[in-house]
């Protein structure tokens, strides 16, 4: 009987009382469906990856993962409406192409404006990356302290001093870190810009390297050299990235 | 006003030394001109005294001429004139003091002082005059530097009581929309818990602003606005926030400053609580120690979570404020490992 297009939504918010309210409002919205509710990062990262929703109420304060995180971890095409009571996040909320933006506590009214165009949203279709924005809209305010790679629907999260050295591969990045590595969709250049500059140097086209890791420089042929690690590995080092080691060191 | 004669001590202080060169003068008579000493000691002791007051009018003349390096010159050349003349004044009157003395006791032969007495006395009351006016001058300059001091401090007062106010924590306006949230989740489902919480948080903003005022306020009233704050917290976290409370009951009335505990409270929930998963239990411990009192505030932390920068920065304005209030008398210590988070302070113990 109903040939209407049911939108597919998750709730995503880490306090049991604000999920509540978004439920209540939902109410009034039988073409909602509600998919289930995620009270922190990891949950939502998984629940978006083997749910595909169609439509996202995300927090972004939360344990573990912050909203931000999650959509750089997700590469799917969904509606975001993100909700929290930080006003200072909103900006970025919009970098990262979200349909709106709620401040805690909101109105019903407010709240069917922000779903009105969410659906309008899913109706048109449009595509959007939120994998790349999100993942450009990180890095910009500090230095990352952590890498998030998502496996599947499972997230690890690598501090930054946990990592020995990543190698560029294809269009993926290795990241090689507590004697594992890890597959992560990014560029290098990406990578390099976000960690810090003094522990971290590119020292080749495809290797950045943490310094800390570094045993010892060899010279291996005229103008060629390599880098041994405290575990052994061997890594190129090119002339341009010998400059900057020597700058460091 | 003239500063030896505004105050009572410096004033009589002032006598007593010129009426100890008045003795020497005495002395220097019955010497010289064979005085007998009740005859010396009556010509003397007055024109001494009277020749004090004379000197006392250095202060208006120094004031009048500030010392300055340039007028050097300007300034020898005046005092070197006042006190010729001043002293010369004095001789006269010494002159005709003498006569008087030798009307009324008709005890001395010679009826003129001796030439080599007034020759010294006159010496003797230039030197006295410029003496007076360096004493003068000095007592300027060190009223100009206690002057200065004092306003020093002062200022250093109203900085110390500035900083208090601005390091004193404020309300966080993001506990305060994350409470109203809670209201209005809470004011369709649970019209009673949305009551509830309500109160409580009209209860920790009246509290808040009225302890805020304070310069200091007891352990138990500080203890208590932290529970209530967590008891609003308990609404929003439910499960996720337990409190442990061990507080020592000889602690509670001892004095603190307002407020001291509120941000490391605020810490451990935007900072620990808040980024776990399943929560975890806050543990706030006061403890009397002799003459001093150690209050710590402990709470789990998620070690994945990156050290954000506001942790740093609150912990910092309770540090400077322990500064201000107790200088070197006071500590503040960070424990941190892998999976919890603890602040102690140690404080003075002040009663009542």
């Amino acid at each position: 009987m109903t040939k209407k297009k049911v939108v597919r939504a998750l709730i995503v918010d880490d306090e049991s009382l604000s999920r509540q309210v978004i439920r209540e409002y939902l109410g009034s919205h039988p073409e909602i469906e509600i998919l289930g509710e995620c009270a922190n990062g990891f949950d939502a990262v998984k629940e978006i990856t083997e749910q595909n929703p169609d439509l996202v109420f995300l927090d972004i304060q939360m344990p573990k993962l912050n909203g931000f995180e999650v959509l750089a971890l997700v590469d799917k095409n969904m509606s975001v409406i993100f909700i929290t009571a930080f006003d200072h996040y909103a900006l970025k909320a919009f970098d990262v192409h979200a349909i709106d933006y709620l401040l805690k506590p909101f109105s019903q009214q407010r709240f069917d404006e922000a779903l009105e165009r969410a659906l309008r949203d899913i109706s048109a279709k449009k595509h959007r990356d939120f994998h790349v924005a999100a993942a450009a809209a990180q890095p910009a305010d500090r230095i990352q302290e952590r890498v998030l790679v998502r496996e599947g629907s499972q997230v690890h999260v690598l501090p930054a001093e946990t990592i020995d050295y990543v190698e560029a591969q294809d269009d993926y990045i290795r990241i090689q870190a507590g004697g594992k590595s890890f597959l992560k969709q990014q560029r290098l250049s990406e990578l390099e810009e976000a960690l810090d500059h003094k522990k971290f140097v590119r020292i080749h086209r495809s290797y950045i390297l943490n310094i800390d890791r570094m045993a010892k420089i060899e010279l291996y042929a005229k103008d060629s050299r390599i880098v041994i690690l405290k575990d052994g590995t061997k890594l190129n080092v090119s002339r341009s990235g010998y400059e900057k080691l020597r700058g460091l060191l | 006003m003239h500063p030896i004669l505004a105050h009572r001590e410096k004033f009589g202080l002032y006598l007593v030394a010129w009426l100890i060169l008045g003795f020497l003068i005495t002395t220097l008579a019955v010497l010289s001109d064979r005085f007998d000493w009740l005859f010396a000691l009556s010509f003397s002791v007055p024109v001494t005294l009277l020749y004090a007051f004379v000197g006392l009018s250095a202060y208006y003349l120094c004031r009048a001429f500030p010392l300055d390096r340039g007028k050097l010159f300007q300034l020898i050349l005046v005092f070197t004139f006042v006190s010729i003349v001043s002293s010369a004044i004095w001789i006269l009157f010494c002159k005709w003091w003498y006569w008087l003395l030798n009307q009324i006791v008709q005890a001395h032969a010679q009826t003129e002082i001796s030439d080599a007495l007034i020759t010294i006395l006159f010496g003797v009351g230039v030197v006295l005059y410029i003496l007076s006016v360096s004493v003068h001058y000095l007592m300027i300059e060190f009223e100009k530097v206690s002057r200065a001091e004092r306003r020093e401090y002062e200022l250093r007062l109203l900085a110390q009581d500035a900083e208090l106010k601005s390091l004193r924590a404020q309300i966080d306006p993001h506990f305060l929309f994350n409470s109203l949230n809670s209201i209005s989740s809470l004011t369709a489902a649970d019209p009673v818990g949305a009551r509830k919480m309500t109160l409580l948080l009209a209860d920790f903003l009246r509290k808040s602003l009225n302890l805020a005022s304070k310069n200091k306020i007891t352990l138990g009233e500080e203890i208590e606005l932290g529970s209530n704050f967590l008891d609003i917290e308990k609404t929003r976290f439910a499960e996720r926030l337990q409190v442990t409370y061990d507080c020592d009951s000889a602690c509670s009335s001892l004095f603190v400053p307002p407020l001291i505990l509120q941000p490391l409270i605020e810490n451990a929930i935007k900072h620990g609580i808040a980024n776990l998963v399943q929560g975890g239990a806050i543990v706030i411990q006061t403890k009397r120690l002799g003459s001093r009192v150690r209050i710590s505030v402990e709470n789990p932390v998620d070690k994945e979570a990156p050290i954000k920068a506001g942790t740093r920065l609150g912990l910092e304005n309770v540090r400077k404020r322990l500064t201000t209030s107790y200088a070197d008398e006071a500590r503040m210590d960070i424990i941190a490992t892998d999976t919890r988070f603890k602040v102690e302070i140690f404080l003075p113990a002040e009663e009542i």
